[in-house]
């Protein structure tokens, strides 16, 4: 009571206070953060808004003519390349979000399992990372190899094959997700208090019923969360097509990004790359919605 | 006595499921390294055979003596460390303010980093290409090394790491008289170090690994990074899969190491702070 009449005395109240130190802190909050803010302006801001400008314009012998929402229209009714790469993206990003489900029966039984010697399982756990530190020019090259095999008497490889190879690509993708996903579910599990289990093994529950009744439920949420952000980043799969298939046979893997790609460097018809780019934006933006809700409950 | 030896039975084949799911598992996910190992020695493991009949080593020999794999690897070296460096500078200043400072227009722009982290870098790259052109600074190494620094991710994950640091540190600090930067240097980056290492080796790895960025913007050939280089060489015809294999081996090999040196640092990376790019 007495500080605030001191202060009413000054002349200052304390929001005015607040107003001045506000922006008295502002000018060493913009010097800090300049190097940050302009690179990420320049870099990060601006091309997407450029982007989303540029695409209504279509290059015509090396001039942009404006087109309207001409490029759209094409994209999305007369396009069947398109068509396709929207397919193997939600294929892509589908198998993404799938694999957090399996993380998350490999991360249960991995936690469950007592290993004898425990440097077993930190050596199962350090080799599940290998695909995120390898390159995928790296992985890519192995695995072509791989599937080139002859496993049977008269095995044919599948990445050759239009109809096998978008979901050996996938398979392919979700097993790189894979091991990031279970280490973060075995993490995640851990939290979960020992005593639920505990009082549910007391009630005569089996473990089957602790994972369906306990474990579900607790880490239901960051399930959701985790499946999205996988979606997202399975948008934007570029590495794993290009060394993997080249985006072949014909068109049948290629994703949106590679797509995108393709019409930048070899049809130099940068408007329509564009307008790819600003719709993978949008298919990631609704995402990015779905995500933002499932923030708010995203843990326990 | 029978419940007694079903139970055992029991354990019995659950261990032995278990071995055989650890080592199926475990073959998985290191087979592609094999495949690799095996082929740059000579092995043709298209036609399912692991150990060559004569391991050849001139594989890496003629990889190393490729006229233009020196450059490629210093044009890694270099993308890695500078943008590493780069972009963990300027996100610790940047992260710094957006955790402790107080200001108008704080909220928006941090709402601008969240919402630009979630859109993949991709789909950016046209635009910047067109900008960098017109900036005409295209094909050189400032336009391949500085936007890239720009990583909303690492400002984002360097914010946490500052707001998990309790206030009342700087609050003893501001009283014995320190000022913004000696209780950053001092107290604020001391306690943030096991995040800053984190991140700093994912960067690495990231950025070493990093193929879509240099493949948009390197105009020129002296630009190529390696693994640029060695995909482009996956696609001509007159090279021997041994020579290929052996790139691929050297290319994978620095984060390889970084990683089991460092492992407990990934490990617990992904556990806290569920780091992926």
């Amino acid at each position: 009571m007495y500080t605030l009449k001191e202060k009413e005395s000054k002349g200052t109240t304390y929001m005015q206070w607040l107003r001045i130190y506000r922006r008295k802190n502002l000018l060493k909050a913009l010097l800090l953060m300049s190097p940050f803010l302009t690179l990420f302006v320049l870099f990060s801001v601006t091309p997407i808004i450029q982007g989303i400008m540029l695409s209504v314009y279509r290059t015509v012998a090396w001039r942009e003519i404006y087109v309207g929402f001409r490029n759209y229209i094409d994209l999305f009714i007369r396009d069947e390349v398109f068509r396709i790469t929207v397919r193997n993206t939600l294929i892509y990003a589908g198998f993404s979000a799938l694999s957090m489900a399996f993380a998350l029966f490999l991360g249960w039984i991995l936690n469950m399992l007592i290993v004898k010697p425990p440097s077993v399982k930190k050596v199962f756990q350090a080799c599940l990372l290998v695909p995120m530190v390898v390159s995928w020019i790296s992985l890519g090259m192995a695995w072509n190899w791989f599937f080139a095999m002859p496993f049977t008497k008269n095995w044919k490889n599948p990445l050759p094959d239009p109809n096998l190879a978008p979901w050996i690509v996938a398979s392919l993708i979700m097993w790189s997700a894979l091991g990031f996903n279970t280490i973060l579910m075995m993490a995640s599990l851990r939290t979960i208090p020992r005593e639920y289990y505990e009082a549910a093994l007391i009630d005569g529950a089996s473990g089957t019923q602790m994972f369906i009744y306990i474990t579900l439920p607790l880490v239901k949420n960051l399930l959701a969360f985790m499946a999205v952000t996988g979606a997202i980043g399975a948008f934007a799969v570029f590495d794993q097509i290009a060394t993997l298939t080249g985006g072949g046979p014909g068109w049948s893997t290629a994703s949106m990004a590679w797509y995108m790609q393709r019409q930048v460097f070899y049809a130099l018809n940068y408007g329509y790359a564009a307008t790819i780019a600003v719709t993978l934006m949008s298919f990631v933006f609704i995402l990015s919605l779905i995500q933002y809700r499932l923030i708010y409950k995203r843990f326990v | 006595m029978v419940s007694e030896l079903s139970k055992k039975i029991k354990t019995f084949l659950i261990n032995v499921i278990a071995d055989i799911g650890f080592i199926v598992g475990t073959i998985a996910y290191i087979i592609p390294f094999v495949i690799l190992l095996a082929a740059s020695l000579g092995a043709p493991v298209t036609a399912g055979r692991f150990i060559p009949s004569q391991p050849r080593f001139d594989g890496y020999i003629a990889i190393i003596s490729h006229p233009a794999f020196r450059l490629w690897i210093l044009n890694s070296i270099i993308f890695t460390v500078t943008v590493t460096t780069g972009s963990i500078i300027i996100s610790t200043l940047a992260g710094y303010v957006l955790s402790r400072l107080d200001f108008p227009g704080k909220g928006i722009i941090f709402w601008f980093i969240l919402g630009i982290m979630m859109i993949p870098g991709i789909v950016a790259y046209l635009p910047l290409y067109i900008l960098l052109s017109k900036m005409m600074i295209l094909g050189t190494y400032v336009a391949l090394l500085i936007p890239p620094m720009s990583s909303p991710y690492n400002v984002f994950m360097l914010k946490q790491a500052f707001d998990a640091i309790p206030r009342d540190y700087e609050e003893a600090a501001l009283i014995d008289g320190a000022g913004t930067f000696t209780i950053m240097f001092r107290i604020h980056l001391p306690i943030i170090r096991p995040v800053l290492t984190t991140l700093v080796l994912f960067n690495i790895v990231w950025n070493w690994n990093n193929f879509a960025w240099p493949l948009f913007i390197s105009a020129r050939t002296e630009l190529w990074n390696l693994p640029l280089g060695i995909w482009n060489l996956a696609w001509s015809y007159t090279v021997n899969f041994w020579n290929l294999a052996a790139g691929a081996v050297i290319l994978a090999t620095p984060p390889l190491i970084l990683y089991i040196i460092a492992i407990e640092y990934y490990l617990r990376g992904i556990a806290v702070t569920g780091l992926k790019k």
